[in-house]
C-alpha cells in the first residue's frame, strides 16, 4: 500500500480523475524536442507546441497500441467542466515502434492552458488486434474510461503526465517569471 | 515583514469568517455583505477573494504568499495542497492551532517577543517552518507561561488537528506529521488561489 501512495500518478490524482488503478506492463517514452517527459514535470506551452516523439515498448510488432492524450483540468482546475479535453488520439501503433507509425484518429492540438496548472495525461492501451476507431465528434468531455470500454481496450498498460501552465502572465508585477 | 494592522471586522464582512484573523463575527443584520456579494461574480473577483482570504487568515504580505506559491509550484504534488501545507506549518499558525494563542496575530506577538522555544531554542520568526517531531514550548518563566495558560485552558481539545499533540500541563506542543488537507483550519478552495497566480488578464 505504501508503494501505491508514492506512485506519482496517484499523488498527481491522475489515477482517480482519469484512470482506474492499473499495473504498468509496457514502456512508454515521450519526448518534446530534447526534453523527456517524467511524471509531474513542468513543461511550458512553447515546449509542447509540436507533437511529441512517442516510443512504445512491447515485445513484437504484431501487438498494437492506442495512445490517448487528455487534459482533465480544462478549462480550469477549480471548475473542470470540459473534463477531459482530448488533445491527441493515435491507434494501431505497432509494438517496439512509435506514434508516427500509428493511425492518427485525432490530430495533435497543442496545450494552451489559460488558467491554473493543467495536467496533460498520455495513456497507452494495448489493443486486441487491428481495429477501426471512430473519431469522437468533439474534443471536450471525452472520457478515457468510457473510450477504453467501448473499444475493449481494458486497463492501460502505461501512462505518463506532465504539468503545464501559461507562460509569463500579464496583469500586475511578478517576482518570478 | 509588515503586516495588516487595519480594521478586522471590515475584512471578515467582505471575505467571510477568518478564524486566524479575529474571533469576532459580523452582525447577521449587516446588508454590506449582500451589497458586495449580490449579482454575478466575475471570474477574476472569485479568485482574488479566495486569495485574500488566505492572505488575511495567515497574516501574510502579498510578496510572502507569492513566494509560497512559487515554492509549492516546484513540488511534484498538487500545488494547492502543498501551498496549504507550507502555510499550516508556519510557527505562528501552529501556536494558534495548538490553542496557545487566540488568533494568528496573537501568536505572532508571542513569537516576536521571544516567549516561544522550538526544540529548546528561542525562535522569534513567525514564519519559521516547523517540521515533524518539532517540540514547541514556552520559555521557562512565569510571564511566558502566564500568557499562554489562559488560552490553553479555554481551548477545546476536540478541535486539535491530528498532526498536532499538546501537553496542557507542561505547555508543550508536538508536531507529529505534515497535516492532511481535511484538517486545514480555513474553508477555502486552494485551486482558485493557484489559478489567481497563473491568471490571464
Amino acid at each position: 500500500m505504501a508503494g501505491r501512495d508514492r506512485d506519482p500518478l496517484v499523488v498527481g490524482r491522475v489515477v482517480g480523475d482519469v484512470l482506474d488503478p492499473f499495473v504498468r506492463t509496457t514502456n512508454l517514452r515521450v519526448t518534446f524536442g530534447n526534453r523527456a517527459v517524467s511524471n509531474g514535470c513542468e513543461l511550458k506551452p512553447s515546449m509542447v507546441a509540436q507533437q511529441p516523439r512517442v516510443e512504445v515498448g512491447g515485445n513484437e510488432m504484431r501487438t498494437f497500441y492506442t495512445l490517448v492524450m487528455v487534459d482533465p483540468d480544462a478549462p480550469s482546475p477549480s471548475d473542470p467542466n470540459l473534463r477531459e479535453y482530448l488533445h491527441w488520439l493515435v491507434t494501431d501503433i505497432p509494438g517496439t515502434t512509435g506514434a508516427s507509425f500509428g493511425q492518427e484518429v485525432m490530430c495533435y492540438e497543442s496545450p494552451r492552458p489559460t488558467m491554473g496548472i493543467h495536467r496533460f495525461v498520455l495513456v497507452l492501451f494495448q489493443q486486441l488486434g487491428r481495429q477501426t476507431v471512430y473519431a469522437p465528434g468533439w474534443r471536450q468531455n471525452f472520457n478515457t474510461r468510457d473510450f477504453a470500454e467501448l473499444y475493449n481496450l481494458g486497463q492501460p498498460v502505461a501512462a505518463v503526465y506532465f504539468n503545464c501552465q501559461r507562460e509569463a502572465g500579464s496583469g500586475g508585477r511578478r517576482m518570478y517569471n | 515583514m509588515s503586516r495588516y494592522r487595519g480594521p478586522r471586522l471590515k475584512k471578515i464582512r467582505r471575505l467571510g469568517a477568518l478564524p486566524g484573523l479575529t474571533r469576532k463575527t459580523p452582525k447577521s443584520g449587516s446588508n454590506l455583505k449582500k451589497k458586495f456579494n449580490s449579482g454575478k461574480k466575475e471570474q477574476y473577483r472569485i479568485r482574488l477573494q479566495e486569495k485574500q482570504k488566505l492572505r488575511f487568515h495567515y497574516g501574510l504580505t502579498e510578496r510572502q504568499l507569492l513566494r509560497y506559491v512559487h515554492i509549492a509550484g516546484k513540488a511534484k504534488r498538487s500545488t494547492g495542497q502543498v501551498l496549504l501545507q507550507l502555510l499550516e506549518m508556519r510557527l505562528d499558525n501552529i501556536l494558534f492551532r495548538l490553542g496557545m494563542a487566540s488568533t494568528i496575530p496573537g501568536a505572532r506577538q508571542l513569537v516576536n517577543h521571544r516567549h516561544i522555544l522550538v526544540n529548546g531554542r528561542i525562535v522569534n520568526i513567525p514564519s519559521f517552518r516547523c517540521k515533524p517531531r518539532d517540540i514547541i514550548t514556552t520559555k521557562d518563566n512565569q510571564r511566558s507561561k502566564g500568557l499562554v495558560q489562559n488560552y490553553i485552558a479555554s481551548s477545546d481539545p476536540g478541535k486539535l488537528p491530528s498532526h498536532l499533540t499538546i501537553d496542557t500541563l507542561e505547555y508543550k506542543g508536538l508536531v507529529n506529521k505534515i497535516l492532511d488537507r481535511k484538517w486545514v483550519g480555513l474553508k477555502i478552495n486552494e485551486l482558485l488561489v493557484v489559478e489567481y497566480y497563473s491568471r490571464q488578464t
